[in-house]
């Protein structure tokens, strides 16, 4: 199983044609992925050519491959999903039983965690690799032999304190998250949160039944904002949108910060508030004359237009006048305006202290009623770096360098800017492919592995790491998983105790006590409890005569799926001294 | 990363036109457009068409290299089809070099791609490549011409499990290292060096001055010693057993100050076993670093390997060492 077909699944797959996996009478291939493929793919994903751009990857990925190796013809099976819970009723039982290991070529942790867990699950060996420009690595995962992907973790990456983001930046990288951000907030959000309103019936109990006062008020202003009071009909109000959207961020906000923190103010300690790293910012005069002032005007009207279905505009020259002729009422800083200096302070920005019940009501009664609205939609913009026609990396290259024009912090121009908000990671053809040949000699390993005295010790596998720069060629054995002991029995994260029928929960409470001579205290699938000390006695002992396979749509109100063979469950334990024992989860055979 | 460009209208600095960045846009930001450029410029020239060879000129196709010369009039075989995967049935027979190149032109069509002995005797290309053993002569000719000419010139095979490079840049090579700036506003510092490189004929008289054997094979992997050996030979059939090539070797480390018991018996089974076949997953991993010290080499970014990179698949050991 190929998941993924970009730079490392396009390598992969030639290395397996030219290594004949699955070429026999029995052999498959199944490959996902649910992307297209992209003019920036073709430097690196060389099975694509430039009049593929646009075709399924895992398809054009496949047909590419059946030429080198016509052996190939019929065993490759091309999905378009992404994995992960969505997708547990394709990627069921009965796949992982047909399949000898899987192979990742992703993107992104999330989903290699996902797949390593549903590898160890299944017990299927899982082969890992990532590059990160000229650096690689390459991990080997081997049932009941080597730890699993997710046991060992990379520490998270840093992240930009809120404070910085909302106030204080002194970096180009704050401004662009902030302007990221700030994408968001305008064109994508509002869009959101007005559409829901206008599909969901009852929004406001059903919806935000949940979230607090404040937050209720917030998202209610902005749905009131979008859809009724700054409703722009034309593509001039959204030039005028734009332009006062500019003095807010640029001239007010900046002059309620100095208000309340001028640039002598100083800290209890007698300090100067504005000290490194804080940099004091200057609040901007619109200038027409400026190009930056005037790209963040064109960029934010043509996507507010986008929103609301308005057609856009590239004339720039209008766009500047239009925005220079917008009379803008005179802005006095107020006081009383509470703003957050520390993480842990108690966050109050938009003055708003306490809640007031009756102006949530009064919110709720100022907005219209959906059904006036039947069929009225916005659309939100769906932030696409690669597409330089759509003012995505535009608006928030604008809105990054004029921020950084309040704070003097030097400004990044649009190319290092879309690289920062679109995290891109550069990339080569060479780190890939000696990547992928490191792992396809480790899948070597994996299929001759043989049973009983030619089984492959761990010492046999090499995990990989590569930094083709140095160049720096380092080779390890992969780690043995932790181990823990039951009932003198040891057990690691690939063991589980499989029942092969479908046992009552007093079966499997009397299994523990006789096999274990454990005591079972709790029992639960997923997050679902089925047995608990909590329990009454009567609901206790109508359990325990139950059958797993309807005990747990018993409790959980929802019929298992028909692709189901086996129920997972964790169970806890304690022994005779009444201390807790950890033991591995049980499996129970429901089907066959 | 720096950005090294400061606009991306249609025909950019350095004259790279607005679709390559956008073809090339994510390598770009790995090694900036300058290099690029440089890239863009280059002329090389590979020897021998072999599953390593494919390897190597699909990444520097991909990269954008500006033309690259294959020669290697061999007919396609049978056996080809099972490790070179641009060779499909209907090529049987063809030439090897004109059939590459055709498969090398859909992959990229911006990179020129020529083939048999190349231009005019007076052009000189920024690099020649030769690989494997038996097409082009031996590599201490080729390397001498190369010389001659002032062309750099690397000797690289990649058989059965093991693989190896030979890099020679001449005896000035200059090239930059960027120094990456503690302060993420500040420019990168651009730091110019120049490294010294030796011929393959000096190279395999060299005497590594370690006469202690464990001192010894901890910095000089005793393959380096068998692959300068190969790196000789004009006809891979003359090596016909493990005695043929353990001679062969006990004669070329003679009088350098080497122990004769360096390479064991069992290397040199490993080694005569690996002759004459190909795994392609060990042809990845050797082409995707040659592909990538080439890139140093025509881009004068970063230092390249200097002199030699030995590679064991089954001992899970890729090591550079300098003789």
């Amino acid at each position: 199983f190929l998941v993924g077909s970009g730079a490392i699944g396009c390598e992969r797959l030639k290395n397996w044609a030219m290594m004949g996996i699955a070429s026999g009478p029995n052999g498959v291939i199944h490959i996902t992925d649910m992307d297209t493929i992209e003019k920036s793919n073709l430097n690196r994903q060389f099975l694509f050519r430039p009049s593929d751009v646009g075709k399924l990857k895992s398809d054009t990925a496949a047909a590419a491959v059946v030429k080198m190796n016509p052996d190939l013809q019929g065993k490759i099976v091309t999905h378009q999903d992404r994995v992960g819970a969505e997708t547990e009723c394709i990627y069921n039982d009965g796949f992982f039983e047909g399949i000898d290991a899987v192979t990742n070529a992703l993107d992104n942790v999330d989903a290699r965690r996902y797949m390593d867990s549903r590898c160890v699950y299944h017990r299927k060996p899982l082969l890992e690799s990532g590059t990160l420009g000229t650096k690689g690595n390459t991990q080997v995962v081997v049932p009941f032999l080597t730890e699993s992907y997710s046991a060992s973790r990379d520490p998270p990456e840093k992240s930009i304190p809120m404070c910085t983001l909302k106030n204080f930046p002194n970096a180009i990288e704050h401004t662009i998250q902030w302007a990221r951000d700030l994408f968001a907030g305008f064109f994508v959000q509002p869009a959101e949160n007005v559409n829901a309103y206008l599909s969901t019936p009852d929004y406001v109990n059903t919806s935000m039944g949940q979230t607090n006062e404040n937050v209720k008020i917030e998202t209610l202003t902005t749905i009131r904002d979008y859809l009724v009071t700054d409703k722009p009909l034309t593509f001039e109000d959204c030039i005028v949108w734009a332009r006062k959207n500019f003095e807010n961020i640029y001239n007010n906000a900046i002059q309620q910060l100095l208000f309340n923190f001028p640039e002598d103010s100083t800290t209890s300690s007698g300090q100067l508030f504005w000290s490194p790293p804080k940099r004091a910012p200057t609040a901007i005069a619109f200038d027409p004359s400026s190009d930056l002032h005037v790209d963040f005007i064109v960029a934010a009207a043509n996507l507010h237009a986008f929103n609301y279905g308005l057609k856009g505009s590239h004339d720039r020259e209008h766009i500047r006048d239009a925005a220079t002729a917008v009379r803008i009422p005179k802005f006095e800083p107020k006081s009383g305006v509470k703003i957050q200096v520390n993480e842990n302070d108690n966050a109050a920005e938009s003055g708003n202290n306490g809640t007031d019940p009756s102006q949530l009501e009064a919110l709720e009664a100022s907005l219209p009623n959906p059904a006036s609205y039947a069929g009225v939609r916005l659309i939100p913009a769906n932030f696409e770096k690669d597409d330089d026609t759509n003012f995505h990396i535009d608006f928030i290259t604008a809105a990054s360098n004029l921020r950084a024009s309040n704070y003097g912090i030097t400004a990044a121009d649009r190319f290092r800017t879309k690289q920062i908000a679109g995290k891109i990671i550069p990339a080569i053809a060479t780190t890939t492919s000696l990547v992928t040949g490191l792992i396809c000699l480790e899948l070597y390993k994996i299929i001759g592995s043989g049973l009983g005295d030619n089984k492959r010790k761990i010492d046999d596998y090499k995990n990989g790491f590569i930094n083709l720069a140095l160049p720096f060629f380092g080779f390890s054995e992969p780690i043995e998983p932790a181990k823990y002991k039951y009932n003198g029995i040891e057990a690691s994260e690939w063991d589980a105790i499989m029942i092969d029928r479908d046992v009552t929960l007093q079966e499997l409470i009397d299994y523990f006590t006789n096999e274990h001579k454990l005591e079972l205290s709790m029992v639960s699938s997923g997050v679902t409890l089925l047995y608990s000390p909590f329990l009454n006695r009567a609901k206790s002992e109508a359990r325990k005569s139950m059958k797993i396979s309807q005990l747990l749509p018993e409790v959980t109100k929802k019929d298992i799926e028909p692709y189901v063979k086996w129920v997972a469950l964790s169970v806890c334990c304690c022994d005779a001294d009444d201390e807790d024992v950890d033991v591995p989860d049980v499996r129970i055979k429901i089907r066959n | 990363m720096s950005s090294e460009n400061n606009n991306n209208n249609n025909t950019a600095t350095n004259g790279i036109s607005k679709e390559e960045v956008a073809l090339y846009d994510r390598q770009i930001r790995l090694w900036g457009m300058e290099a690029q450029a440089r890239l863009r410029q280059s002329s090389i020239k590979v020897i021998g068409v072999k599953a390593l060879t494919l390897e190597v000129c699909k990444n520097l196709v991909l990269a954008g290299l500006g033309s690259i010369t294959i020669q290697d009039s061999t007919p396609i075989n049978e056996i080809d089809f099972e490790t070179q995967y641009y060779f499909h049935e209907a090529d049987l027979g063809q030439p090897k070099d004109v059939v590459l190149a055709e498969r090398l032109r859909i992959l990229n069509p911006l990179v020129n791609i020529q083939t048999g002995e190349g231009r005019s005797e007076d052009t000189t290309y920024d690099l020649v490549v030769k690989i494997g053993t038996g097409i082009g002569g031996d590599s201490l000719e080729v390397n001498g011409k190369c010389r001659k000419r002032g062309e750099r010139f690397i000797a690289a095979d990649s058989f059965g499990l093991f693989g190896y490079i030979f890099i020679d840049c001449l005896d000035a090579h200059e090239y930059i290292e960027e120094e990456k700036p503690k302060d993420d506003n500040a420019v990168v510092k651009r730091i110019s060096l120049t490294a010294s490189y030796k011929p393959l004929a000096d190279s395999l008289t060299s005497k590594p001055g370690v006469a202690n054997l464990n001192r010894l094979v901890r910095k000089f992997p005793p393959l380096v010693f068998v692959c300068q050996t190969l790196s000789t030979i004009s006809q891979l059939e003359d090596i016909k057993s493990a005695e043929v090539l353990a001679e062969a070797v006990r004669r070329s480390i003679e009088g350098r100050g080497i122990p004769d018991g360096v390479v064991d018996d069992v290397l040199f089974g490993r080694v005569v076993q690996s002759l004459g076949t190909e795994f392609v997953p060990c042809a990845s991993v050797v082409g995707g670093t040659l592909a990538q010290e080439i890139l140093k080499v025509i881009t004068r970014k970063d230092m390249p390997m200097n002199n030699w990179y030995t590679y064991d698949a089954i001992k899970a050991d890729a090591i550079t060492c300098q003789l």
